[in-house]
């Protein structure tokens, strides 16, 4: 959902999911920039539709490479070509998100691997027995600052923040994904105690989630932010 | 005013003009967002006092503005030289024609009582119809050689002037001739060279605990505590718009 009170258009997260591939993807569009809901998009898109793996034997900067380049071509031929100050100024420093990508592949009929690439701050959490088992690439809340790393469309520097890892996930596990705001909730959630499965279970039943989060924001108990949660459950 | 600012050649009216105008410029970007939209973040007032004998007057055409309307409406656009890659690896110079907001207009007077005093009632009124914004931030651009009134009681006022947030803050940006060391955000009185910037000195505020860390950031000083005050003397254009530039940016976040 947007920030409290904009407007739907205004919201920058992206996220993608595609069951039969195993694909999740998620970016947080950075509002000091321009087009950012644009890049944040494209880096999700192909992400999803690129025919490549995401395995153990990946190259991390190779894949990620790979679908930059091609977000930037398509970022590139999507601007605007007749942009009038200050936008025109403003899309020379291009725009920038945070990416997290993650494929699950099935081991057996009750296991599954995944493996998940990301720069920046945006989260995937494994939750077994109502906690949080295993969170990347943010390992403990205190890892959040103000200036997460962040794939630009016009240079390089995310290459030097790349993470990688692997995980599995079993029957009765859950895989939650999350852009900073939300991520940090959660880990404040499973700091103090609660029943996390419990926490998102009832999120899932709500029939006004918007309000729910809502009230968790106009509490101070979420930073203002764009806000994004995807649930995955495996049973 | 009219005097050469610090080593530079050019007036410290030209000086301060330009810094007001690239300070507008810089907001107005920082306000651009999502797919060029210029987002109404901040709104700006400009005061300036002294180009006719004892008066303080608003230089900008609506008052106290959105920043979305000064993108509109500028005063008028200059034609400046521009230094771009050519593609080949080497450097041309373009001319490229920018906005500007303000001229500089420089007077032998310095009313910065009438200055402070009008600030005081655009402000009081602004904080009535915005009793929940972020406190205002009155930026005071001077040689520091006050003439007239003493502004320093009507300073007080002004920094008692509230939001929901808290006090509103009070900078000042104490241009000089003297090509002494400059100084930023000093926390103490008798670490200030005359009378004029102890004067400035008692008149800014302390800076908000959230501003240090940027503070010290942006200017490279790690002397900069909870003790300072929002106080730039003998500054240089560049470090002038890094200082008006601090103000902003815990806003904006």
């Amino acid at each position: 959902m947007p920030k409290v009170g904009n407007e739907e258009n205004e919201q920058e997260d992206s996220f993608l999911i595609d069951t039969e591939k195993g694909k999740f993807a998620i970016s947080d569009g950075a509002s000091s920039g321009i087009y950012s809901k644009l890049w944040a998009d494209l880096l999700t898109k192909n992400f999803i539709d690129s025919e490549e793996i995401l395995s153990e034997d990946s190259e991390p900067q190779k894949f990620l490479e790979n679908i930059v380049g091609k977000s930037r071509a398509d970022w590139k031929a999507k601007i605007p070509t007749n942009l009038k100050w200050p936008a025109s100024e403003k899309i020379l420093e291009g725009s920038f998100a945070t990416f997290l990508a993650l494929q699950l592949r099935d081991v057996n009929k009750t296991s599954k691997n995944w493996n998940a690439i990301s720069v920046g701050d945006s989260c995937v959490f494994k939750i077994k027995d109502d906690k949080i088992v295993e969170s990347f690439p943010i390992r403990e809340v205190s890892e959040f600052n103000n200036s997460p790393s962040l794939i630009a469309s016009n240079f390089d520097s995310y290459k030097e923040h790349i993470r990688f890892t692997s995980g599995t996930l079993e029957r009765g596990e859950t895989l939650a994904f999350a852009t900073d705001s939300v991520a940090k909730w959660l880990f404040q959630e499973n700091d103090s105690g609660e029943n996390l499965s419990m926490t998102l279970e009832a999120i899932s039943q709500n029939h006004d989630k918007q309000k729910y989060f809502e009230n968790l924001v106009n509490n101070k108990i979420i930073h203002y932010d764009d806000l994004t949660l995807i649930v995955l459950s495996y049973s | 005013m009219s005097d050469p600012f610090g080593n530079t050649g050019f007036s410290k009216a030209q000086g301060a003009a330009d810094a007001l105008n690239n300070f507008i410029r810089t907001l107005i970007l920082k306000c651009t967002k999502g797919e060029g939209e210029v987002r109404d973040y901040f709104e700006i007032a400009v005061i300036g006092y002294g180009a006719q004998s004892d008066t303080a007057s608003s230089l900008l055409a609506g008052g106290i503005m959105k920043i979305s309307d000064l993108e509109k409406h500028p005063l008028d656009r200059v034609t400046v030289p521009k230094k771009i890659p050519d593609g080949a690896g080497g450097i041309v110079e373009i001319n490229e024609e920018i906005p500007i907001w303000v001229k500089p207009e420089a007077g032998s007077n310095t009313p910065m009582a009438q200055a402070v005093n009008l600030a005081h009632q655009m402000i009081s009124d602004w904080s009535n119809n915005h009793p929940n914004s972020y406190p205002p931030i009155l930026v005071n651009i001077t040689d520091g050689e006050a003439t007239g009134d003493d502004p320093e009681p009507l300073a007080e006022q002004v920094k008692q002037l509230t939001t929901s947030d808290g006090n509103m803050l009070l900078w000042n940006c104490h241009i000089t001739n003297n090509p002494s060391n400059p100084v930023y955000f000093p926390n103490s009185e008798g670490s200030l060279p005359d009378q004029f910037a102890q004067k400035m000195f008692r008149m800014s505020s302390q800076i908000p605990s959230s501003m240090v860390s940027t503070a010290k950031e942006v200017l490279k000083l790690p002397g900069i505590d909870q003790n300072s005050r929002t106080m730039a003397y003998n500054a240089d254009l560049i470090s002038m718009i890094q200082f008006i530039d601090i103000g902003t940016r815990t806003t904006l976040r």
